[in-house]
């Protein structure tokens, strides 16, 4: 942990308010975008990324600091976006949220058109955004963490593997797995769509 | 086995090898050779740029950014569920004063109260405390 960290850390033992809105700015995109990937919903991130730093504070005098506060705090994250995962699949009200919602929607100024040349590629690459979005919601928990973290955040295996509990070589093979299962889904839903990739 | 398990077997083979070479995995022989065939063979090409697609596809999407308002309502929440009590500002304005505080307090305020109003405030009214000499009857 860094210096800047362990202070911060500290400062929030004492129950700092000062230290609870820097910690919130610094992480409140991090942790909301994380979320946001694993539930697809923007509603379901805002109330679980609140009560993720509910539990931050909760738990703080918990934390030892072994691992870096980040990761620690990623954890938290994750692991309340899971069971909220588990939580909406028991309800079953996965199939009533708004699909429209969010980023998955077409989008002349999406970052995928940065991949794209033509107009048509570029309706392409939107769709493609907008199933991609879909695919991830159809991978299992685990899987939709771990391609969330190192896809989408950029995370290295080790912190993954310290993030989701889990040792590296599964972090690796799950992984792979989730790529090859995004992959079919994004093949059979152009396939239904008669959409060349 | 099938040929289609065949084929099956041979796409994941080739996932695995997609999967090695984006995530750095292979040789530098492993990886000369397959910058190589990526070359030479098309088809080995279009399989590789459909497996990228996804992972392009998602390191491009969008970041996503938590409402304005964020810092304020995780700050309300926590305020209410702890009614005020969880940052040390506020602490001793909003929290309750134990009945044992507020039970000592009032039996030291009674008690001097007591002594208060035992001992004099009149100075010259201090006499009254001394018990009056006699004067003895032979003097007389």
């Amino acid at each position: 942990m860094n210096p800047n960290d362990r202070k911060l850390v500290r400062r929030l033992k004492r129950r700092d308010e000062s230290a609870f809105t820097e910690l919130v700015g610094t992480y409140q995109h991090k942790v909301f975008n994380v979320i946001y990937r694993i539930l697809g919903s923007k509603a379901e991130a805002e109330e679980v990324s609140q009560e993720v730093f509910i539990a931050i504070f909760k738990y703080i005098d918990s934390f030892r600091g072994e691992a870096k506060l980040s990761t620690w705090i990623y954890r938290i994250a994750t692991n309340h976006a899971r069971n909220r995962v588990k939580y909406l699949a028991r309800r079953s009200q996965r199939k009533h949220q708004d699909l429209d919602e969010g980023p998955e929607t077409a989008n002349a100024d999406s970052p995928l058109s940065a991949y794209i040349a033509s107009p048509h590629e570029e309706a392409v690459g939107s769709e493609l955004e907008k199933i991609i979005g879909e695919g991830l919601k159809s991978l299992n928990e685990i899987h939709r963490t771990i391609v969330v973290l190192r896809d989408i955040e950029g995370l290295s295996y080790t912190e993954i593997s310290e993030i989701v509990e889990l040792p590296e070589g599964t972090v690796k093979s799950r992984l792979f797995r989730a790529r090859v299962a995004l992959k079919e889904y994004v093949e059979s839903r152009y396939t239904e769509k008669v959409v060349p990739l | 086995m099938s040929e289609a398990e065949n084929i099956n077997e041979e796409m994941s083979e080739q996932d695995l090898l997609f999967n090695d070479f984006l995530e750095g995995d292979l040789s530098p022989e492993d990886h000369a050779a397959f910058e190589r065939r990526l070359e030479d063979d098309e088809a080995f090409k279009k399989e590789y740029e459909r497996f990228f697609s996804i992972v392009g596809g998602l390191r491009a999407l969008p970041f996503t950014f938590a409402p304005d308002d964020f810092v304020g309502q995780v700050q309300t929440r926590i305020r209410k569920r702890s009614r005020g009590r969880f940052f040390t500002d506020n602490y001793l304005l909003t929290s309750r004063i134990p009945y044992e505080v507020v039970g000592l307090v009032m039996i030291l305020v009674m008690l001097s109260a007591y002594f208060m109003m035992a001992s004099p405030h009149d100075k010259k009214m201090k006499d009254l405390n001394l018990v009056p000499k006699l004067q003895s009857p032979e003097k007389t």
